[in-house]
């Protein structure tokens, strides 16, 4: 324990050797694993690696959606019950036996088009999106408790417990494949905001809606397509966690709501929108799973886990995390 | 002089421009009340109101609480609020009771500031630490609920005395006691107001930048906006103390989203600078208002959530659709 | 009263200072003269106290301070008016006019309060500006008021404007020059920093000219013109005041723009005319008389009460109306806003993102951005407007005028046929002013329709082929390039000399 209240300084100290904050976070990074590696037994074993990267892919997952609206400048609360959502649709289809192809479409299908129209009632009206992702969120929540009854129904696709489990691996890779996918998605996703005028477009009309305008960048639509993708990508995740389930549970998001922020936030992206980006969200997932995990060796409580996590994010992002001074902006 | 003709009517409309959007959130709160009192008649009775009135007070203190910290822009928000009124309550029930500070004089100033001291760690991070309001609330947020189920793993089903008075209610009904505390909250915040503190706050959240080359100390005013969150959730903490009568630490996290939401809907910007207290508290009764429409109507428990989110999108965009041609319309008198 | 010894300050590598020295007597009005770069607005910035100098002392009245915040600086009396327009726009004028200071809070002063803000409006601005209406509802211009009225209240004993007056028009510059003189012969003083070389002309007793972070060189009021001054402020040579050699027209008949019947409001007098290819025509007035207005209908921003605008860009001289302003760019127009930082830039991403983005789609190639595509393009138009800075840079970084190099290029590189600019110069250093000259002859040569609006009498004579000068929200009196002095575009202004050409001179 007393290596852990030292762990601020020493992060403080070489954070500013690194310079830059990108640095700082794969730093923190870095050093959080090995900070478990000495202190919780077991910590840096193959098997809980393969853990911990399965659930960061979870949560990294998700995660992306959401860092793509916050590049926007707005905020998803919606993920929840998308996840939800996308688990108990992908339950109940496989219960029916419907093909896997199948199930997949639909799951991506619904998330996107109910984040569309989040999306765009945000576009259009100029609605908070905090209200809106709410309100839809208890639409879609209560719409799935009505479809279900509130019972766990179905099964889990019966390829799916071997794509996440953590014993599997990818081929030759001794990885999962869900984190084979999400490490994809990542770096396409990456790539894909860099180079193509849609991510230009993103980051555009994150900064300044009124000058992306101006410049033909649409910023309307781009708010209902990102809003979109956080939904299909909700849903995805959603799909993926019946490995988990076994079967369609409503309630597999609710963990997601805040965490799905935090790993965005922990990655150092900025909620006022345009600064940050995918792979930032990625590193804040794979902290944010390393220090629970390391908070669960210490065989805390949940609530205690919990508590000493919260206190944990805010003392991380304070080495690299910290915004400009006010008159270093004038 | 053209001059002399011009200035009485741009004063007018500079006037009416801020508080239009406000009046369409009265005409729906107004609406939903009136449904309320059709399917419900006695909606209003004295002897169900102290009961309105306890259900109605934690969100309304909530949705005050979280105005300060918005206000003050920077992303600001504040979403510790709901695990801090459970934390207030806990602390009351779980550690002011056994101590024997049971008496109201002593308890009840001690859980308000217990508020004042949480917002204060928030706002002096927020401030002075210089980071994203959103990750320090989140982690406040973490912390406190946390916390709140180490002192209380399991409901506790006694509260102090004081609780079990403002329940009750003077003039047989028509006065709920309870209304008290909603009562000091505002007190505080015409207090803030009057020492020009609010309007800092606004200036603040408007445009950092020129707040500080005017020579307002920006740090300390957003530390004191969070401080001012935190008191007033404090009251909150207080009032949910009264309504549930026990010591409960799932209930408290549930008011976070549904304060902001109140917030929102009261129609200050969630970027900051606009706004008072007025619309959100407005706000809060809407969500109120629906709530207890749909548990009077008896609608599924399945489907009261489904129709609970309807309800919040559909005031929502009405809220805004007019409020922006209200504005426009302000804005083109003003430009011609 | 104020003096300044030898002050550095760097950020990182850059040093933005590095021997800075300035005095002020009680009872004058100093120019700070400089170009972007030469460290004027750092300098301001130590003044204010928003920087901490690295080295290097400030005296008030003989005494050493050491400013932690404008706060301090506020208190000691020296109240700076920004470059950029500070304010609050969700308050109302009167809490922005009181912002900070100490009679802010008090209730009892409030009648006082009220009764300063308006006095102080009155004497800068003819036309009374609301006290509780939200600043946001306020033109630009009447913001600027605003801050300025903001300074005044706080009775400066040092008053330093930065580029404070490029948004006012003519008359405001004048009423607060005149205010400033007022309170100079009443023992306060006044620093102040323009890129306008009459401005500078007619109002300082003294000139102090920084060149690269280092004081160059001082000049009292007499034996300074514009000649010297240049000379001081940039080391070289002054090149000779302008005035263009280029014809108009250069026998390009073609029609490019068509504007009939158009009234901007309900009660202006409708306007018909025609621009032709390779013209530069200036829009003028004073501010809030219709010349705005007009060129957002020109941009399809606006839609005018009655009329069209028809860009005649297509193949054979085809036209389009203007709708909407998506639809006018599609057609060959391009706009330069006004508010560079809330309409022109998206501030923290780089100066090849903002300068790339409307002409994405034709640097993609299946969808994909190429690295080599867009840096070869920023490469060609940079050049064409001389933008040395780094593509990689945030573009809030950069200076104003290289910040509208970026802008007016990004369009440039969509090749326009008509190219409306909104007061494009404004807060723009001499030398950068004079290659955006360059750049719009150059375009004017090549055939592109020029069209600007102007707060510069300058520039509408030396620039332009004809103005058009706006009253009353119509156009009062256009103004060939033979005809337009400073003393008839002045008197047109205020509504003289309106209407046909050949009317009696003024003057």
């Amino acid at each position: 324990m007393v290596d852990v209240s030292a762990l601020p300084t020493r992060l403080r100290a070489a954070s500013r050797g690194v310079g830059a904050s990108g640095a700082g976070l794969v730093l923190v990074v870095v050093l959080v694993f090995l900070a478990g590696r000495s202190l919780v037994p077991g910590y840096s074993q193959p098997s809980s690696i393969r853990a911990m990267a399965v659930l960061a892919a979870f949560l990294g997952i998700a995660a992306i959606g959401q860092v793509l609206v916050v590049l926007n400048g707005h905020i998803d609360l919606s993920v929840p019950a998308l996840i939800g959502a996308g688990n108990v649709i992908a339950a109940r289809l496989a219960g029916d036996g419907v093909n896997p192809v199948v199930i997949v479409l639909v799951v991506l299908a619904t998330g996107f088009a109910i984040g569309l129209v989040s999306g765009v009632v945000i576009a259009r009206w100029n609605v908070p999106s905090l209200v809106v992702t709410l309100a839809v969120a208890s639409v879609v929540g209560g719409g799935v408790l009505v479809w279900t009854k509130a019972q766990l129904l179905g099964e889990a696709p019966s390829w799916l417990p071997g794509f996440t489990s953590s014993a599997a691996s990818t081929g030759p890779l001794p990885v999962p494949p869900v984190v084979v996918l999400w490490i994809g998605l990542v770096l396409v996703g990456a790539y894909l905001l860099r180079a193509t005028p849609a991510g230009r477009k993103l980051y555009l009309a994150g900064v300044n809606p009124r000058a992306a305008r101006l410049m033909l960048v649409g910023d309307r639509t781009v708010t209902a397509v990102v809003f979109a993708l956080s939904g299909m990508f909700a849903a995805l995740t959603g799909m993926l966690l019946t490995g988990f389930t076994g079967g369609g549970l409503y309630t597999v998001g609710e963990a997601y709501l805040f965490s799905s922020i935090a790993a965005v936030v922990v990655g150092g992206n900025s909620l006022l929108g345009g600064r940050g980006g995918i792979v930032r969200a990625a590193l804040g997932a794979i902290a944010l799973t390393e220090l629970t995990t390391l908070l669960v060796g210490f065989s805390l409580d949940s609530s205690a886990q919990q508590a000493v996590l919260g206190a944990l994010i805010v003392v991380v992002v304070v080495t690299y995390g910290r915004e400009q001074a006010l008159r270093d902006q004038i | 002089m053209t001059a002399a003709v011009a200035v009485p009517r741009r004063r007018a409309v500079g006037l009416r421009m801020p508080r239009s959007p406000l009046a369409v959130v009265v005409v729906v709160t107004a609406c939903l009340l009136v449904a309320n009192l059709v399917v419900t008649p006695g909606f209003l009775a004295p002897d169900r109101l102290p009961g309105t009135a306890e259900l109605f007070v934690p969100l309304a203190l909530a949705a005050m609480a979280s105005v300060p910290s918005i206000l003050s822009g920077g992303g600001g928000l504040d979403l510790s609020v709901g695990p801090l009124l459970g934390i207030v309550n806990i602390v009351a029930v779980a550690i002011l009771m056994p101590a024997g500070l049971v008496a109201a004089e002593v308890s009840i100033p001690l859980c308000v500031l217990l508020g004042a001291a949480v917002g204060a760690i928030n706002g002096a991070v927020v401030a002075f630490v210089r980071l994203q309001p959103i990750v320090v609330t989140l982690g406040t947020y973490l912390v406190l609920d946390g916390l709140a189920l180490v002192l209380m793993p399991q409901p506790v089903g006694t509260a102090p005395p004081w609780a079990a008075w403002l329940s009750g209610s003077w003039l047989g009904g028509f006065a709920p006691r309870s209304l008290l505390l909603l009562v000091a909250g505002c007190l505080l915040w015409v207090l803030a107001r009057r020492l020009g503190f609010v309007t800092l706050v606004r200036a603040v959240g408007s445009d950092a930048r020129a707040a500080f080359t005017s020579g307002v100390r920006v740090g300390l005013v957003r530390f004191g906006a969070y401080a001012l969150g935190g008191a007033l959730a404090g009251l909150a903490g207080l009032a949910l103390t009264v309504l549930i009568n026990s010591g409960d630490a799932t209930v408290g996290p549930q008011y976070t989203l549904a304060a902001v939401a109140a917030v929102a809907l009261g129609g200050n910007a969630l970027s900051g600078g606009r706004g008072g207290i007025a619309g959100p508290l407005l706000g809060a009764l809407t969500l109120f208002l629906i709530q207890s429409l749909l548990s009077a109507l008896a609608v599924s428990s399945l489907w009261i959530q489904v129709v609970h989110g309807s309800v919040l999108l559909a005031a929502v965009c009405i809220n805004s659709s007019i409020g922006a041609r209200v504005g426009r319309r302000a804005a083109a008198i003003q430009g011609g | 009263m104020l003096a300044v010894r030898g002050v550095a300050k760097a950020f990182g590598p850059t040093k933005a200072l590095s021997d800075a020295s300035l005095a002020v007597r009680s009872g004058e009005v100093v120019a700070l003269l400089g170009e972007n770069g030469s460290g004027k607005s750092t300098l301001v910035k130590v003044l204010s106290g928003v920087v901490r100098p690295d080295a290097g002392e400030l005296v008030l009245d003989g005494r050493p301070v050491r400013p932690g915040s404008p706060r301090d600086t506020l208190r000691a009396g020296i109240v700076t008016v920004y470059q950029e327009i500070l304010v609050a726009p969700d308050l109302t004028v009167l809490d922005n006019l009181w912002l900070g200071s100490a009679a802010f809070t008090e209730r009892s002063e409030r009648a006082r309060r009220r009764a300063r803000a308006r006095e102080v409006l009155d004497v800068l601005s003819p036309d009374p500006i609301a006290l509780d209406g939200p600043v946001s509802a306020l033109d630009l211009m009447q913001q600027q008021v605003c801050v300025i009225a903001q300074a005044l209240l706080r009775d400066p004993r040092l008053l330093v404007l930065d580029e404070a007056t490029s948004t006012l028009d003519v008359t405001l510059r004048d009423r607060l020059m005149a205010e400033v003189r007022r309170r100079c012969d009443e023992g306060a003083a006044a620093l102040f920093i323009s890129h306008r070389m009459d401005e500078v002309l007619a109002h300082a007793d003294r000139f102090v000219a920084l060149r690269g972070g280092v004081t160059v060189g001082e000049l009292p009021r007499s034996g300074a013109d514009a000649e010297t001054l240049v000379r001081l402020v940039s080391g070289e040579e002054a090149t000779a005041q302008r005035r263009s050699t280029r014809r108009g027209g250069h026998g390009l008949q073609r029609t490019v723009l068509e504007v009939s019947q158009l009234r901007i409001q309900p009660s202006s007098e409708p306007l018909d005319g025609i621009v032709r290819a390779g013209e530069i025509i200036g829009l003028a007035g004073l501010e809030g008389h219709g010349q705005d207005e007009f060129l957002q209908c020109l941009a399809g921003l606006r839609r005018p009460a009655a009329g069209e605008v028809v860009l005649r860009t297509g193949p054979h001289g085809a036209g389009t109306t203007v709708r909407n302003y998506r639809q006018a760019v599609r057609a060959g127009m391009a706009y330069v806003p006004r508010n560079r930082k809330t309409e022109g830039i998206a501030g923290v991403l780089s100066n090849l993102d903002n300068f790339t983005a409307p002409t994405l789609r034709r640097d993609a190639r299946l969808g994909l951005l190429g690295r080599a595509r867009r840096a070869a393009r920023y490469r060609r138009f940079a050049e064409f407007v001389n933008l040395t800075a780094p593509p990689g840079k945030a573009v809030v970084h950069l200076s104003g005028g290289n910040q509208q190099k970026v802008i007016v290029s990004r369009w440039l590189a969509r090749e326009p046929s008509v190219l409306l600019l909104n007061d494009p110069t404004r807060g723009v250093d001499l030398r950068t002013k004079q290659e955006l000259y360059g750049v719009l002859e150059r375009l004017a040569d090549q055939g592109t329709t020029i069209v600007m609006l102007s707060t510069e009498v300058e520039e509408l004579i030396g620039l332009m082929d004809r103005v058009l000068v706006f009253h009353g929200g119509s156009c009062a009196a256009v103004l060939d390039r033979s005809e337009a002095t400073r003393e008839r575009l002045v008197s047109a202004y205020f509504g003289h000399g309106s209407g046909a050409t050949g009317s009696e001179e003024v003057r």
